[in-house]
């Protein structure tokens, strides 16, 4: 609650109001914006100001009131690849659409309920709190600061860099845009500082209303993904896990138990930035694959796991490291089903 | 340059266009042509590269020796039709089965980790390897990152002398662990597609970054 208390008084310090952002975005610069603008030039420089806490709480807010369109660009080494993206709240519910500007046409749509709050955002939420301690729970997982300012997209932006303090995870490199807490670029980095991806906005708008946008989708190649059974807001969640990892790296904590695929176990995790899936494939009289694979920034790990007569195809799909990948999954435990203890987001 | 005959002086404007990313595909087919029978041609390659990055101020990324060998070799590669496609796997193909007690299969060549462009039978150490292959194609800092951050190497395509060639969506890289494979490579490549969807609906919703993690998947396969 505090929490949610601080975020808004963050939130209406730096914009006038929250869900009353109603008035038009001209360009950044001009002096017609808000009065944040007038704000900042006799004040500090806004670095100064945005503390790193105060950035990420900013961005993981996520603005859901805001409607804003933008194109964006991917690249990893497997190249680059341009995005238009879409967001906006209708009715208390919120949508994201991707749509794919490269190759055959292609879009991804999220929809979730604006008051529905993953597993995940909670954790980072919780994370970013702690007030009394100067050190937030995410701190000690990170080193987190603020690089200085730049210009993405034709506004101002914040950048933060994010370091993990352990080589069980991968680095980020946010920049924030000032004004709307909007990320607007986005860089992961491994342990020697290679990128392995990186998403950039080259141009954002911003809208009063949902009016110009649409759910409807008229291509042919769609994913739609329903945020509220994700989250588990729906209620259908396992939280209960099957299984479980003895070796976790610190920080990560398991968010929830989906069905995927037919009859595949998947286990959710993350710590708050990053993410794994582990995978468990019952497989009756199949061949067991064993090995490695990565695309850009994603790493897969198989493996067969036996327990009793039963045979599992295990994979461990993440941003994540290969070796950590690797010692999990040596760590896999089938728990017996009368256990009903699972660790809770928060706990290593 | 003068010292060159006319027609190596020739092949030698071909090698500065080419160079420059300027040299039409008849020049191209020209010089790798003549680069069999004219070793000239390589020194005044390297020459030019050496120039090229003294003036660019980046002298760091001046190629090994061999470099212009290796290049060659790769658009020789690239001009076969069947293997317009950027493919990794030239030495994995298909090997014989071998079925452990287990029941498991274990499926092909030898492991490798590292994350940036490696040929095919470099070996590097179970962690992330810091040191690149001699293969690795060095690119020039990135000035729109911070000190100290090195850009992703970009998708080095060799050079085509097909007109154009139709960009394959990214796909999935498998290293097996062991030698012998039953399952193909296609299927393989299908399931963890089909996983990483189900991983990046996990990303989406419970990472901060919305529907971003989205571009990481072709959504299509190639195959």
């Amino acid at each position: 609650m505090l929490i949610r208390l601080y975020a808004l008084a963050l939130a209406s310090w730096l914009l006038p109001a929250l869900g009353a952002y109603a008035q038009p975005t001209p360009a950044p610069e001009s002096p017609a914006h808000s009065a944040l603008h007038t704000a900042d030039s006799a004040a500090p420089s806004a670095a100064e100001r945005f503390t790193t806490s105060d950035l990420l709480a900013l961005m993981a807010d996520r603005q859901k009131q805001l409607h804003y369109q933008g194109v964006l660009t991917y690249q990893s080494n497997a190249g680059t690849e341009s995005f238009r993206l879409q967001h906006w709240v209708d009715d208390g519910v919120e949508y994201q659409k991707l749509f794919y500007l490269n190759g055959p046409e292609r879009e991804a749509v999220l929809r979730q309920h604006a008051e529905c709050q993953s597993p995940g955002a909670r954790l980072l939420q919780q994370r970013l709190g702690n007030l009394s301690q100067n050190l937030s729970e995410l701190e000690m997982l990170y080193d987190i600061r603020v690089l200085g300012q730049e210009r993405v997209a034709g506004r101002r932006a914040v950048t933060l860099q994010i370091v993990p303090r352990d080589n069980f995870r991968y680095g980020h490199l946010l920049s924030i845009d000032r004004d709307t807490g909007l990320l607007l670029k986005s860089l992961l980095f491994d342990e020697h500082q290679r990128v392995l991806e990186q998403f950039q906005y080259v141009e954002l708008e911003l809208f009063n209303s949902p009016e110009a946008f649409s759910a409807d989708t008229y291509t042919v190649i769609v994913r739609r993904v329903d945020g509220n059974r994700v989250a588990g807001c729906d209620g259908e969640m396992n939280t209960h896990p099957d299984w479980t990892l003895q070796w976790l790296p610190e920080g990560f904590a398991f968010v929830g138990q989906r069905r995927v695929r037919g009859n595949v176990d998947m286990l959710m995790y993350t710590d708050g930035l990053s993410a794994f899936s582990v995978f468990l494939d019952p497989i009756v009289g199949q061949l067991v694959i064993e090995g490695h694979a990565q695309r850009g920034a994603t790493r897969f790990h198989m493996e067969g796991v036996k327990t009793g007569a039963d045979t599992y195809q295990m994979t461990i799909v993440g941003e994540i490291p290969l070796s950590v990948a690797e010692r999990m999954a040596q760590s896999v435990r089938r728990l017996p089903a009368a256990q009903t203890a699972s660790p809770t987001p928060g706990d290593s | 340059m003068s010292e060159h005959s006319p027609a190596v002086a020739s092949l030698a404007e071909s090698v500065s266009a080419l160079a420059d990313g300027e040299a039409s595909e008849l020049e191209l087919a020209r010089l790798l042509k003549a680069s069999d029978n004219t070793p000239e041609i390589k020194s005044v390659w390297d020459r030019y590269h050496l120039a090229r990055s003294a003036m660019a101020q980046d002298l760091q990324s001046t190629a090994t020796p061999g470099f212009a060998e290796r290049v060659s070799a790769a658009i020789a590669e690239e001009q076969s039709p069947r293997s317009a496609r950027f493919h990794w796997w030239a030495n994995a193909g298909r090997l014989a089965v071998a079925a452990s007690v287990a029941g498991a299969v274990l499926i092909g060549a030898q492991l490798y980790q590292n994350d940036s462009l490696t040929a095919p039978g470099t070996t590097s150490v179970m962690a992330d390897a810091p040191t690149p292959s001699t293969t690795d194609i060095h690119v020039a800092a990135d000035h729109s990152l911070p000190a100290g951050f090195n850009a992703p190497p970009l998708a080095a395509r060799p050079v085509s002398t097909q007109p154009f060639f139709e960009a394959t969506p990214r796909r999935v890289i498998f290293e097996p662990r062991e030698a012998g494979v039953k399952v193909s490579e296609e299927q393989i490549r299908h399931y963890l597609n089909q996983l990483a969807e189900s991983h990046t609906e996990h990303a989406t919703v419970n990472n901060a970054q919305g529907l971003l993690p989205f571009a990481r998947l072709p959504l299509v396969e190639d195959d």
